[in-house]
């Protein structure tokens, strides 16, 4: 498909309306994202990396509007519930990782992907793999007796087919970020089955994130996207049940994209160098990800003051040991100030090393 | 069948390729033609030069005409153990359960139109009214299911004649007149259905495994210290391998398994491609155990070797409570065509089968036994062990030396015995068939 049969994208400086929405485009000039937000979130922080604010800027997007949207599922309440159980697993965490603060921040976001239609034209070859059964068995001797145990085992006959094929493939999903691979690692993914058509009023406040591959970066991944489709049909097709070596060599008739947009929240906290980290959740099934980091700083401070408590406990009980011969029962309580003083020195190695155990696996 | 669309017009299948049903519209699937199965279709052989009937000749290695001395080659490489082997599919093993020839027992020869009623079971046939030599006169029930492979005669009748001859001939315990009087004439070559079964045992033991210790003890009565023998008991356990390879399994219920074990073993490495002609003018027998049965057979067989396998992995002779679990996988099978000879004789009113190995020329037999030959040779075995322990006996119980003798004689009497029992068992089993 010749680059020229994509859809062509314009250049959108400032206006009024888009995709029937009071938004206008705007950027950030760290993370160089662009946004489709209402006039009052510019100078607000970029959903993006968190860390930049939105200014005003133009962006290069399909005048027409998105063709479906996955609508926002997860109530307010639920998303307390799902913030407070995510931050409920760091023992030290920095104060600004709370469930309300985080709350507070929540900002909806609709981000890009591509829906590619298509007719898939052309001629295919591929080893088709088709179960059969075969019987084993397993003998058991056992008090002067065999007993025999028999199992079915399915194993794969490949053979190889060709042939043509002329399909027509509707609604492909085609990343339109290029991180898109790392954001559905985080959020987990959608339901594309509960798919709707755009209307501009489901969009409520949500920031409209630009697509950063537009349809010719994101060619090759829609043309892979139909081989697999076909794949799978031509599999159907064979009545096999497996595939291997699929080789397609086709052309694309009548290729038609549109926008899906697909709904997340994003909040973000602060870590001990006041450096903001984004946390996403899955707008349609709460899937919630992103870095938890632990606050090594309050590790330390939990560590010096339950060291200091570990040496007075450790002294005292020193103490009551020198003035036994005065009075015995000091004896007991001298032990019991020193195990307690142990265990507090024992606790706080644990809260020094623990956050920047923790740490390292979150990064 | 062929999509219709401009820019699909110039495409081929690949060479030998064909149309196969498509489950989805706008989609055609070619797949490859199908090796095609050996020939099922009757094969009469008839001399192209003087119209006589030929058959396989195993001096020649060819079809031969006996007539007019035509002969042709066979175009048949060896393919020997790597010859192709199946798996255990349900479906194989449905179709072969359904037998053979059920579908065919009337044939119309080819040659001279007669109609011929078919032996359960032949897949070759002479037409008893024109002589011609007729091959694959029934159909398999399934591809897989036809024999594939085969070893040709290679020992010609002469010396099948002369060996059976001079097998008559040995064994003192045969009557003498036997090899004299006796004439194994009349042989008959037959392919005799086998099958061949490999599988990979993978087998866990456990066992109570005695280890013997020397022990000191104090003997009260005697007041001495002796040594005597205990035994430890432990547990252990083990696993072993064993990669069971051609196991052979006689496909014929139509003769003696006791001789067919006998004529063992047959040199697989010469397996050659089923070839109709190498089974023209020769008697040759479809399975009637079917492949289920006979795996059943071969399995027993490999379970018992494994079990030994596991008992010669216990490094002990004293060995109780022994458990196994013997996992069977990469199981698979052949069915092959073997050459044997077939003849029976008359001697004093009995009739004795004769079997030999078509490639080996190995002799496998009943033979009569001279019964007298053998309760003399069984009495003059015990005798010694008796007489002496009657001469012992009065020595004993005057109170002399009568305890050595007798021990002595009662060391014959078991080792005569047991020579005995050998005998008898070896003189029975060569009149068993």
């Amino acid at each position: 498909m010749p680059i020229s049969d994509l859809p062509t994208t314009s250049i959108v400086d400032s206006l009024e309306e888009i995709w029937g929405l009071p938004y206008q485009p705007a950027g950030c000039p760290q993370c160089k994202q662009v946004y489709l937000v209402e006039a009052s979130r510019i100078g607000s922080i970029c959903p993006n990396c968190v860390r930049g604010k939105l200014e005003p800027q133009p962006a290069l997007l399909r005048l027409e509007p998105p063709e479906r949207l996955i609508p926002f599922k997860i109530s307010r309440e639920e998303l307390r519930a799902i913030l407070k159980n995510y931050t409920a697993g760091v023992w030290i965490r920095p104060d600004d990782l709370n469930p309300e603060a985080l709350l507070n921040r929540l900002m909806p976001v609709l981000w890009p992907g591509w829906l590619v239609d298509g007719l898939v034209v052309g001629y295919w070859s591929a080893e088709m793999g088709y179960d059969y059964q075969v019987k084993s068995s397993e003998e058991i001797y056992r008090t002067g007796q065999w007993q025999t145990k028999e199992m079915v085992e399915t194993r794969i006959r490949w053979e190889t087919r060709a042939g043509q094929i002329v399909r027509r493939y509707d609604n492909i999903g085609v990343p339109g970020m290029e991180e898109h691979q790392r954001l559905m690692e985080i959020v987990g993914g959608f339901h594309m089955d509960q798919i709707d058509p755009y209307q501009p009023n489901q969009i409520g406040q949500a920031s409209l994130r630009v697509p950063d591959l537009p349809p010719e970066s994101a060619w090759p991944a829609a043309k892979a996207n139909l081989d697999r489709a076909a794949g799978e049909e031509c599999t159907q097709a064979a009545g096999a049940q497996h595939v291997r070596n699929f080789n397609l060599r086709a052309e694309y008739d009548s290729v038609n994209w549109t926008q899906l947009l697909l709904p997340v929240y994003i909040t973000y906290y602060a870590d001990d160098q006041g450096q903001a980290h984004p946390i996403y959740i899955n707008g349609q099934t709460g899937v919630i990800g992103g870095k938890r980091l632990a606050s090594q700083r309050k590790g330390w401070i939990w560590a010096g003051a339950s060291l200091a408590i570990a040496i007075l406990l450790f002294v005292l009980g020193l103490l009551s040991f020198a003035a036994t011969p005065a009075l015995a029962p000091l004896g007991v309580l001298g032990v019991l100030l020193v195990l307690l003083g142990l265990g507090m020195g024992v606790f706080s190695i644990v809260a020094v090393i623990w956050p920047w155990h923790w740490n390292r696996g979150q990064l | 069948m062929a999509l219709t669309h401009p820019r699909l017009s110039t495409w081929q299948p690949p060479p030998e390729y064909q149309p196969v049903p498509s489950l989805l519209e706008g989609i055609t699937v070619f797949a490859p033609q199908p090796v095609k199965p050996t020939d099922d279709q009757i094969i009469s052989y008839k001399c192209p030069q003087c119209g006589a009937t030929t058959r396989f000749d195993v001096a020649a290695g060819g079809v031969a005409c006996e007539y007019c001395g035509y002969q042709v080659g066979i175009e048949a490489k060896q393919v020997g153990r790597r010859a192709q082997e199946f798996e255990f599919t349900l479906e194989t093993l449905e179709d072969s359960a359904q037998g053979w020839g059920i579908s065919r027992n009337e044939l119309h020869c080819n040659s001279c139109g007669a109609n011929l009623t078919l032996p359960e079971g032949a897949l070759t046939i002479s037409c008893p009214f024109c002589a011609s030599n007729q091959v694959n006169v029934h159909p398999a029930p399934s591809d897989v299911l036809r024999p594939r492979f085969l070893v040709p005669f290679t020992v010609v009748i002469e010396t099948v004649r002369l060996k059976a001859q001079e097998w008559l001939g040995k064994g003192w315990f045969h009557p003498p007149e036997l090899s004299a009087s006796a004439v194994v004439d009349r042989f008959h070559g037959i392919y005799l259905p086998y099958w061949t079964f490999d599988a990979y045992i993978s087998a866990d033991w456990k066992a109570q495994v005695g280890h013997e210790r020397q022990e000191r003890y104090y003997d009260s009565g005697d007041k001495t210290w002796k040594t005597r023998t205990v035994i430890d008991w432990r547990w252990e356990d083990g696993r072993i391998a064993l990669d069971a390879d051609d196991l052979l399994v006689p496909g014929s219920t139509r003769v003696s398994h006791i001789l067919l074990e006998r004529l063992l073993p047959f040199k697989l490495d010469e397996l050659t491609p089923y070839n109709p002609d190498f089974l023209a003018g020769w008697e040759a027998q479809a399975y009637d155990i079917d492949l289920p049965s006979a795996w059943e057979s071969g399995k027993s067989i490999m379970r018992e070797q494994a079990k030994q396998s596991c008992y010669d992995d216990i490094h002990s002779s004293h060995v109780r409570n022994f458990s196994m679990k013997a996992d069977f996988s990469n199981e698979v099978w052949r069915y092959i065509l073997l050459p044997v000879y077939l003849a029976s004789y008359r001697f004093e009113d009995k009739i004795f089968q004769v079997m030999v190995n078509g490639q080996t020329g190995t002799v496998a037999g009943q033979k009569p036994v001279a019964w007298w030959k053998i309760w003399l040779a069984i009495a003059a075995l015990l005798t010694p062990g008796l007489l002496l322990g009657l001469v012992s006996l009065p020595f004993l119980l005057a109170g002399g030396i009568g305890a050595l003798p007798l021990f002595l004689a009662f060391i014959l009497l078991l080792i005569g015995g047991g020579i005995s029992v050998a005998l008898y068992k070896q003189t029975t089993a060569s009149e068993a068939a």
